[in-house]
């Protein structure tokens, strides 16, 4: 059974037709990078999955746990949503909550952890993201961009998601704190957990991937292994969109 | 200067400082409760009932307070009674005391302008972080109570000082519908020799007294929430 499975996900914003019937399945332990230029709806998507922006048609299912986009209950986007996590481009930590707090948060109050238990587990999995007890008591605006970002993946992790989506993890740091950003990102990924990640980084896609997509116009126009994608693109706008890319990266 | 006059009406103004604090503390604890709701209300932009609470708060905050005591005090006995009258029931209003109509325009007044503090205070908060808290399963309410209220509060807590003390200074108006707080109690008192210029100086210190006492309670409060506030106001 799949661990992810959209099928024919459309989504509107006003008279803006952005998602044009988007089917997507991945197994367990895949890593999918989604590539396509600006506008094209690899945010849209990621944010249908977990019910961010709800999708007018088609069905989100996750684990066997399947939501029709159209008629959704609370109750059945929250239980969605506990099998899911997120890294946002921008961290999105809680800014009155310490690094701590912020990681520990969904533990006591979505699964009523106590606190004590929280804690212990909050902080090593800050230790696996590089965070430590140093770091700990910290507010995210005491941190570096790529500290915070650690720590957004650390909250991520905590939920032991079925599923994590990143939508641009590295797109808003300086370009020397990247590289530690997409360490832990790879090392999260050794561990087995499926992943969908929005990503520019060609580099990192070759190397982590286990299936590239490339999206143009609220469509996917063609995926596959990394190598193929990455390196014999079939359809002239991947080609296009990759020499754009490894030009300006270049 | 009446200095033995003096000496003799003190006690008996700092007696009327419990009406005056009743007065404020009353106001404030109701009136903002209904402001931070007027305020959620706004922002989650409900058809109807946004639009007509837009409307009372434009209209509250055009209204001058003493109009608005006067309404309160005139007014809203007799449409009591005629409301009482048309469901077939005689309710005797004489007999609630003047302070409660004084203390329901302060909550009026109070609940329109603290619900524009709590809504760009609200607005301040990055709505980033309330995705986040809805990425890892949290409800609205919790994400609400445990991550974008906190931090609108530190952005509110030295416009809500303001709108305090100004609300402490507000209850002086009450005198005019027969409130017996700190400015009228010293007007009665100065009456009979008419002490005037003392009864004006003692009651404006002690309106300056409390106005520093509160500046300082509420700048403390500041500073106990700024360790956060350099990202909640970015
Ligand atoms: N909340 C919204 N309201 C209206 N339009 C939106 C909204 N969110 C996204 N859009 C529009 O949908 C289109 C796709 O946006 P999306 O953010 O999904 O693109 P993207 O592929 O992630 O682009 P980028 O690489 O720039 O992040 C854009 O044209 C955008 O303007
Ligand atoms: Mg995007």
């Amino acid at each position: 059974m799949a661990k992810v499975e959209l099928t024919n996900i459309h989504k509107s914003f006003g008279d803006n037709h952005i998602l044009k019937g988007v089917d997507m399945s991945i197994e367990e332990g895949e890593v999918v990078v989604i590539l396509g230029p600006s506008g094209s709806g690899k945010t849209t998507l990621l944010r249908t999955i977990n019910f961010l922006d709800a999708a007018d048609e088609g069905s989100v299912s996750v684990s066997g746990f399947k939501v029709d986009c159209k008629k959704h209950r609370k109750s059945e986007i929250i239980e969605l949503r506990r099998k899911t996590a997120m890294v946002f481009q921008n961290y999105n930590l809680f800014a009155n909550k310490t690094i701590l707090e912020n990681v520990m948060e969904a533990l006591v109050t979505v699964k009523k952890y106590n606190k004590k238990d929280a804690e212990k587990a909050a902080i090593e999995i800050l230790a696996k993201v590089g965070l430590g007890e140093d770091r700990l008591h910290f507010y995210p605006s005491q941190l570096s961009g790529g500290q915070q970002q650690r720590a957004g993946i650390a909250r991520a992790l905590i939920l032991n998601p079925d599923v994590i989506l990143f939508d641009e993890p590295t797109s808003a740091l300086d370009p020397e704190l990247v590289g530690e950003v997409l360490q832990t990102i790879k090392a999260v990924a050794q561990t087995g957990i499926t992943m969908i990640v929005v990503t520019h980084e060609i580099a990192f896609a070759k190397e982590v991937a286990s299936r590239v997509i490339f999206m143009e116009g609220g469509k996917i126009v063609e995926q596959g292994p990394p190598e193929e994608i990455l390196v014999h693109p079939q359809e002239a706008r991947t080609k296009e969109f990759l020499n754009r890319i490894i030009n300006t990266n270049a | 200067m009446d200095f033995p006059f003096m000496l003799q009406a003190l006690p008996e103004i700092i007696k009327a400082i419990p009406v005056t604090f009743f007065m404020a503390v009353a106001a404030t604890a109701v009136g903002w409760i209904l402001g931070l709701f007027i305020a959620l209300i706004r922002r989650a932009k409900t058809p109807g009932i946004s639009q007509v609470l837009a409307v009372f708060v434009s209209f509250m905050r055009g209204v001058p307070l003493v109009i608005l005591l006067y309404i309160a005090y005139y007014a809203l006995p007799t449409m009591i009674y005629s409301y009482g009258l048309s469901i077939g029931r005689e309710i005797d209003v004489s007999g609630v005391p003047a302070i409660l109509y004084a203390i329901t325009a302060l909550v009026l007044d109070q609940a329109a302008y603290s619900s524009e503090i709590f809504r760009s205070a609200l607005g301040s908060v990055d709505e980033g972080q309330l995705e986040a808290a809805y990425s890892v399963g949290m409800t609205k309410t919790q994400a609400m109570i445990r991550i974008i209220l906190p931090q609108a509060f530190a952005v509110a807590v030295p416009n809500l000082g303001g709108l305090f003390v100004g609300l402490v200074k507000g209850t002086s108006l009450a005198y005019y519908v027969g409130v017996y707080e700190i400015t009228a109690t010293a007007q009665l008192l100065a009456l009979p020799k008419l002490n005037y210029i003392e009864a004006y100086i003692m009651t404006t210190v002690i309106y300056e007294v409390i106005s520093i006492i509160f500046n300082k309670v509420f700048n403390v409060a500041e500073n106990s929430l700024k360790r956060f506030r350099g990202v909640a106001t970015a």
